[in-house]
Order: structure tokens, then sequence, then C-alpha cells
């Protein structure tokens, strides 16, 4: 039981100052706070119903009943937040606009608008937006179903204007862009209410189906646990360094304390220590960001065993690998960048291309945050986290093993 | 001369450390090639930001109406049921960059879904034809039943899915509200009037469907200001992540750079200079003098590494040299604030993980969500740690913007006296 001394020495070095144990806990609660909001945290279950809609303006020209009909139900759309501007910018100042993001688009309606939809049936515009970012794509789309919605709601009008004149006729020309206003009026907002609605749903962690509810805490809690855990792993790592250095390894090596044992001290000592921050995290994920970590406790304790397992087994490598204290620093930034960037942790994989995600596999963060997010999205258990939990095994060893290897050469 | 004697010491000592020298260049560069080949996706041809195609599996549930056994489009397709003319038209070519369609019973396209097999499934109700021809006094639900883990995909099939169902439910509205007006004008439409009206609807309605997008006329926004560099994706990205790895380095160097004052403290060797005739101040200034020349070496290099081998625009040289000046006296005072703070080399250990990683970190932060929905947030975000200031600098220089170049400098600067002016007080009253 001489390893346990061992781990205990180290943990004791490890919290006997105050500043790393916060660095452990805060850092990645603020960067989860961060992403998460940044990804829509507020939205989510229980978080307030803040306005986040994409901004779009709106540039006219001249003001019509029409202008007024089509913004004011683009204006009910859930997908884009519209304001409204009449003949107060040129072209350069409204792209200038879009391209540092101010608005996501802008939408110029000309001159002759209402006279096109009037006469012709047809709706004309003017959009300036990035077509290849998702926000320009949704917009997009918005404007597109607004524009089909308006093309529909003129064909109506006309076809009422058309009915009324041969079957009963106009006295004069107002009372027929009366009639027209009024019926294209009506037709748009009838598409409040369309014969065809969208129900979104996904499986919940109950196993049953219910409206789709998004938390965008369950892809950057995950997400940052993993990436802070390699960081924490700077100054755990650090300490086996030391050990060396002072000579306190070879006085160590001199008693009957045997290798294995002291490289399981060290390993038990960073298990634990990385253990501890992800039970605060989950915790905290659980309590306060409304995280059902607990839907499935097996499946959360035996992927964060073996999470914990694979960083652990990568600081002992780091520090049996490192000749100089502040080398620590420098072999774990590096496996954090890659491992985090490439495993999702700080935006899903979906953005990016197939080789990347197929790249992915190879980064141990991105069976951490399957893990995690089908724990948290879908409800899976031990079952539907095997795998995860296989591939962490094995990273750990992949990287225990090298760390064993070296480190008895080095003792022989 | 005695400063330039200490300063070229340390230097000297710095780059004959293969440590050392991997630190400032080799990893900058190498994380930059790392990331420009992931997300840039160099080899691959791909942009760095892809529309995800989703796998979409099909449930027609539709059991179509005994009023009307048969629709045509245009004469030339016929079908049972507008369920299988909504599978139809989502089988175009059009949508095959989009999604990858297959159809199962409702069963097997849950579990797909569930089983990460299938991004998502859609389930077209029993109803969906009663409901489009104005047979239903309850609005029918075309259900979308998602990967909880994605997003955007399935946010994109929805929305090309209900444009098209749309399209099928402008008729039976427009025919609603033409029938409900004149009615509430007084004029009763017939049974033929009625038909003759919804057929040319449904004409109506698919022309306006094709025109649709065509009366869009994009713009895009790029104000394309600094050469053509600035077009290209990949280019973007690289700028992006080499700038954020330099900056997140620079600062390891500063700090890296005044740590030796403890590490020669702790050897002994200060102890030893400060018996010598030089004076204290001579001696830290000259230690902080090699810090800012290391940072200086390291930014030259690795802007011109960028340059030559990337092909990276940074913008106009005035504006790239107030940056580059603002990071190197930002770096270099940091270095020294921090170190002035810690009393031995084993604390150091904590700056670098601790205070180092997370100021860098959050400073560098707007790459790590570059091309995603909320980039925008970030350009204020890392302005709280000093290294979001130099990141900020570097992107108003390369976006041509000098009025922001010249701001977010003018702040490392401030930032830069500040810092200096605590380390140098602490340092020289711990030394004198």
């Amino acid at each position: 039981m001489r390893f346990l001394d061992i781990a205990i020495k180290d943990l004791y070095q490890i919290f006997k100052d105050w500043k790393p144990a916060i660095f452990l806990l805060a850092a990645p609660i603020l960067f989860t706070l961060m992403f998460g909001f940044m990804f829509g945290g507020f939205s989510g279950p229980g978080g307030n119903a803040a306005d986040d809609r994409l901004p779009v303006l709106i540039e006219y020209e001249n003001e019509t009943s029409l202008t007024e009909s089509f913004i004011s139900y683009l204006g009910t759309s859930d997908v884009i937040r519209v304001e409204k501007n009449m003949n107060g910018s040129n072209l350069e100042t409204l792209k200038t606009a879009v391209d540092s993001e101010d608005y996501a688009a802008v939408i110029l309606i000309s001159e002759d608008f209402s006279q096109t939809i009037h006469q012709e049936g047809k709706v004309s515009l003017d959009l300036i937006l990035d077509e290849n970012s998702p926000a320009g794509i949704t917009v997009k789309q918005a404007i597109q179903t607004a524009i089909n919605h308006l093309q529909t709601a003129a064909q109506a009008a006309s076809l009422v204007v058309k009915s009324y004149s041969e079957k009963v006729g106009f006295e004069n020309p107002n009372e027929s862009e009366t009639l027209y206003d009024e019926a294209f009026n009506q037709s748009l907002s009838a598409w409040h209410n369309p014969p065809v609605t969208p129900l979104v749903t996904q499986t919940s962690i109950e196993g049953s189906e219910e409206t789709s509810e998004e938390n965008a805490f369950a892809q950057s809690l995950p997400g940052m646990m993993a990436q802070f855990a390699i960081a924490g792993l700077i100054g755990a790592a650090e300490i086996i360094v030391q050990e060396r250095k002072s000579g306190a390894l070879d006085r160590l090596s001199g008693t009957t304390v045997l290798p294995f044992e002291i490289l399981a001290g060290h390993w038990l000592a960073m298990f634990a220590m990385i253990f501890l921050q992800f039970i605060i995290l989950i915790s905290f994920g659980q309590i306060f960001l409304r995280l059902n970590f607990f839907s499935a406790p097996w499946a959360t304790l035996i992927l964060s065993i073996t999470s914990c397992a694979f960083v652990a087994s990568l600081g002992l490598l780091i520090g049996i690998l490192a000749k100089m204290p502040e080398q620590t620093a420098i072999y774990a930034l590096i496996p954090m960048f890659v491992f985090s960037g490439l495993g999702g942790a700080w935006m899903p994989l979906e953005f990016v291309g197939e080789t990347v995600q197929k790249a992915s596999r190879f980064s141990p963060v991105s069976w951490i945050m399957t893990g995690y997010k089908g724990i948290l999205l879908r409800g899976d258990g031990l079952q539907q986290i095997g795998l995860n939990v296989l591939i962490l095994a094995g990273f750990s060893l992949l990287f225990f093993v090298p760390a064993a290897v070296i480190f008895y050469r080095n003792r022989t | 001369m005695k400063i330039i004697a200490i300063a070229i010491k340390d230097l000297w000592r710095a780059f004959r450390s293969f440590f050392a020298l991997a630190f400032m260049f080799g990893v900058p560069i190498l994380m930059t090639a790392m990331f420009a080949f992931l997300f840039g996706g160099i080899g691959g041809n791909e942009p760095e930001f892809t529309i995800p195609r989703t796998d979409v599996v099909i449930v027609n549930q539709d059991e179509g109406s005994l009023l009307v056994p048969n629709f045509e489009v245009e004469g030339k397709n016929s079908f049972s049921t507008m369920g299988e003319m909504l599978v139809d038209t989502l089988q175009q070519e059009t949508f095959e960059d989009l999604m990858t369609l297959t159809t199962a019973n409702e069963a097997d396209a849950r579990l797909a879904v569930d089983n990460q097999q299938a991004g998502m499934a859609l389930i077209i109700p029993a109803e969906f034809t009663n409901a489009l021809i104005g047979q239903s006094n309850q609005p029918a639900e075309i259900e979308f039943y998602q990967d909880p883990e994605l997003s955007l995909g399935p946010q994109i099939i929805q929305s090309i899915v209900m444009s098209v169902v749309d399209g099928f439910s402008s008729g039976i509205l427009t025919l609603d509200t033409v029938t409900t007006v004149l009615e509430d004008q007084g004029v009763i439409l017939n049974q033929v009037e009625n038909m003759t009206l919804l057929s040319n609807l449904t004409a109506g309605s698919d022309s306006q469907q094709d025109a649709g997008d065509t009366n869009l006329n994009i713009i895009t926004p790029t104000i394309n200001t600094a050469g053509s560099e600035q077009a290209n994706p990949l280019q973007t990205i690289l700028r992006s992540i080499m700038a954020g790895m330099m900056i997140f380095y620079a600062f390891f160097t500063g700090t890296s750079a005044a740590q030796t004052i403890l590490q020669e403290q702790e050897n002994g060797t200060l102890a030893r200079l400060f018996m010598t005739p030089t004076p204290t101040t001579t001696i830290l200034n000259g230690k902080f003098l090699a810090g800012f020349l290391m940072i200086i070496v390291q930014v030259i290099v690795l802007l011109g590494f960028a340059n030559l081998v990337f092909g990276i625009y940074w913008g106009p040289l005035i504006s790239l040299l107030m940056a580059s000046i603002g990071l190197v006296a930002l770096a270099t005072s940091f270095g020294i604030f921090v170190m002035s703070l810690v009393k031995s080399t084993k604390q150091a250990g904590i700056i670098f993980g601790a205070v180092l990683t997370f100021t860098g970190m959050l400073g560098i932060s707007s790459v790590f969500v570059m091309g995603t929905p909320i980039e925008k947030a970030f350009n204020y975000i890392p302005l709280l740690v000093p290294q979001g200031w130099a990141m900020n600098a570097f992107e108003a220089s390369w976006n041509d913007n000098g009025v922001q170049t010249l701001l977010h400098t003018g702040g490392m600067l401030v930032l830069a006296i500040l810092f200096f002016a605590i380390g140098n007080a602490r340092f020289k009253k711990r030394f004198n």
C-alpha cells in the first residue's frame, strides 16, 4: 500500500496551494458558461427566453401598405429579428454592416416593390448576406419562405379582385385597391395557421419522445471538463519532474519501494485530482445547468473513471518525458490543443468537414465528448457508451505503457 | 553597455536551448500547420465551413384522400398521395448535397436515429393529403425526429421540407382566403368556379415556387480592400490560427524570460552578480531587455515564416508594425509582472499552468469559434485579458482597419506600462 502514501504525498503537494485548485474549477466553469451562453444556453431548459433571433435590417425607399405588411409579417418570424430603416444608408455601408456581423443580412426593398407585386404578383428583393455562413443560410431560407408566402398572398389578392370585378364590378379604382389590400393581408396572416405544421422531436432521457429542448451546456461542459483536465496536468506532472530533479526519486529508489509502486502512486494522485475535478464539475452541471448526468449514474461514473484514467496516464507520460519543470507546460499544452480542437471540445464537429470528423476518432476527447453527450442528450446507458469506455481505456494503456517503459529504462 | 552584455548572455542561453526554440517557434508553427490541415482542409479540398449532409429516413404514412385519388405534376408524374409527391420532390438532385434519403417504417426510422445511423427521421402523417386539400379540421403535424447531437443539418432539412410543404399548402390557403373575402363581400362562388380557381392556383403556385429563388438577388457583403488573399478562406483560417498561436506563445516566452531571474536567484548566480560593481537596476534591466529581444525575434520569425510559407497577408506594414510593437511590449511586461508576484520557480509552474493558459485561451478564443454562429460575441470578451488586446490589434491590422489597430495598440501599450511599472517596482524592491 506504499503507492497510496506516494499518492497522498502528491495530492498534498498539489492542494497545499489553493491557487491551482481554483484554476482547475474556475477555468472550466467560466469557459463552460461562456461557450454555453454563446451557443444559446440562455434559451435552454429553465433558461429565460432572451431574443436570440438573427438580426436583419430592412432598408426600404417608400412606405406602402404592402411593404408594411411584409415587414410586420417578417417580424413574426421565429428565426429573424427585424429592424427597419428608411433611406438611411448606402450599399457599401450596408455591406460593411453585414461583413462586420452587425446584421446577419440586409433586405433591400426597391421603390417599385409594391408596384411589381401588385401588377405582376412577383416579389423581387436584393439581399446582402454571406451564403456560406450558418447565419446566412438560415436567414436566406427564412426570407425565401416569406417571399413564397408573399407571392401566394399577392396571387390570392389578384384573384379576389378579378373575381369581384367579373361578378360585381368596382365603382372606382380605390375600391379595388382596398379589396386587394384586405385580401392580401388576410392571405398573409393565414400562413400563421397553415394546414401542415412541423413537430420537432428527439429521444428524451427517459426514452420517451417529446418536444425537442436544446441545452447548449451539454456541448460546452464535457468539452471544458476534458480540456482543463489536460491543462491541469501541468502542475501535477511537474511534481514528478521536481521529484527527479531534487533527487527524491533516487532516494526513493534506494528504499524497498518498487518502481511500479512509485508509478502507481503518481498515477493515482493525478487520477484522484482529475476525478475530484470531474465530480465537482458534473455536480455543478447537474445542479446549476440542468444537465442530467444522474439519469444514468453508472454510465456517468464509468465514463468519468475511464476519462480520468486516460488523462492521468497522459500526465504520467508527460511527467516522465519532461526534463525541466517548465517543459511540462509545453508537453501538456500540445495535447490539450490537439485533442480538444480535434475532439470537438470547442464547437460541435458537425460544423467541420468530413475529414476532420473522421480524424476526430483519433482524439480521446472526442470519445469523452460523445459519451457524455450521449448520456445527456439521448439518455444513453452503460451499453451505449461501452465502446467509448473501451476506447478510453485503450488510450489510458497507450499512454501508460510507454510511461512505464521509459521509467523502468531510466531507473535501470 | 552592461545591460546589453547581460541581455546577450540570456539570449545566448535561450537560443542554445532546444526546448526554448521549440517553445518559441516549433510549437506555434506545428500547431498552425496542424489546425490548418484539420479546419482548413489542406489536401482535402474542403472549405473551413461545410454545410453538413444529413442522413434522412423518410416514413411516409400518408393515406391519401378518396376525394382526389391522383395528383399529377406537369402532366408527367402521377402520385396517389401528396406524401409521395413530397418524397419525390426531396429526391431531386438539388438536395443531393444536403441530404441522403432512405425510406423505412416508423419503428426502424426512429431506431436508426436513436442508434445514430441517421441524423433525422421525417415522418409524414396519415392525414397529410387530407390536410392539404382542406379535408381535415386539424392541421397535420409532420414530424422531424432528430439526433439531439446535431443542430445545423436537421435545421436546414426542416427548412427545406417546410418550404416544399408550404408550396403544397399555398393552394388551399389561397382558396380559403379568396372564398372568405369574396363571401364577406357578398360574392359566393359555385363549385365549378371553385374547382377552376383551385386548378389555377396549383399551376400558379408551382411557377411561383420555381421563380422564388431567382427573385432573390444575393449580394456578398465582403469588403475586399486588402488584396486577393482576404477572399481565400484557407488564408483566413491560417492567419487567425497563426496569430493566435503566436500571441499565446509570445506571452509564454515573456514569462519564461522573466523566470530566469528567479532561476538565477535560486542558483545563487544572481547574488554573485549583485556583488559585482554592477547596479541592481542594470542587472534587472538587462534581463528585461533579453525578454524583450527574444519576443521581437519570435514575432519577426513567426510573421515572416507565415508570410513566406503560408502566404499569409498580415495587413499594411505600418499597422502590422504597431500591433507587433504592442505585442512585444505587452508580452514582456506581463511576464515581468506575473513573475514579480511569485517567490520561487516552483510557484512559477502555477503561473504557466493556470494564469497563462487561462488568459491565453480567453484571449485567443475568437480563433476557436471562427465561422460559427457565436463568432461575433467573441469580439469583446477576450479584451478582459491582455492577449485579447493583441489578438484584436492583429485582426484590425489584416482587416486594414488602421483606427482599430491604433486603438488596440494604444490599449496594449497602456497595459504594458502598467504591468512593467508594477513588476519593475516589485523586483527592484525585492533585490534592493
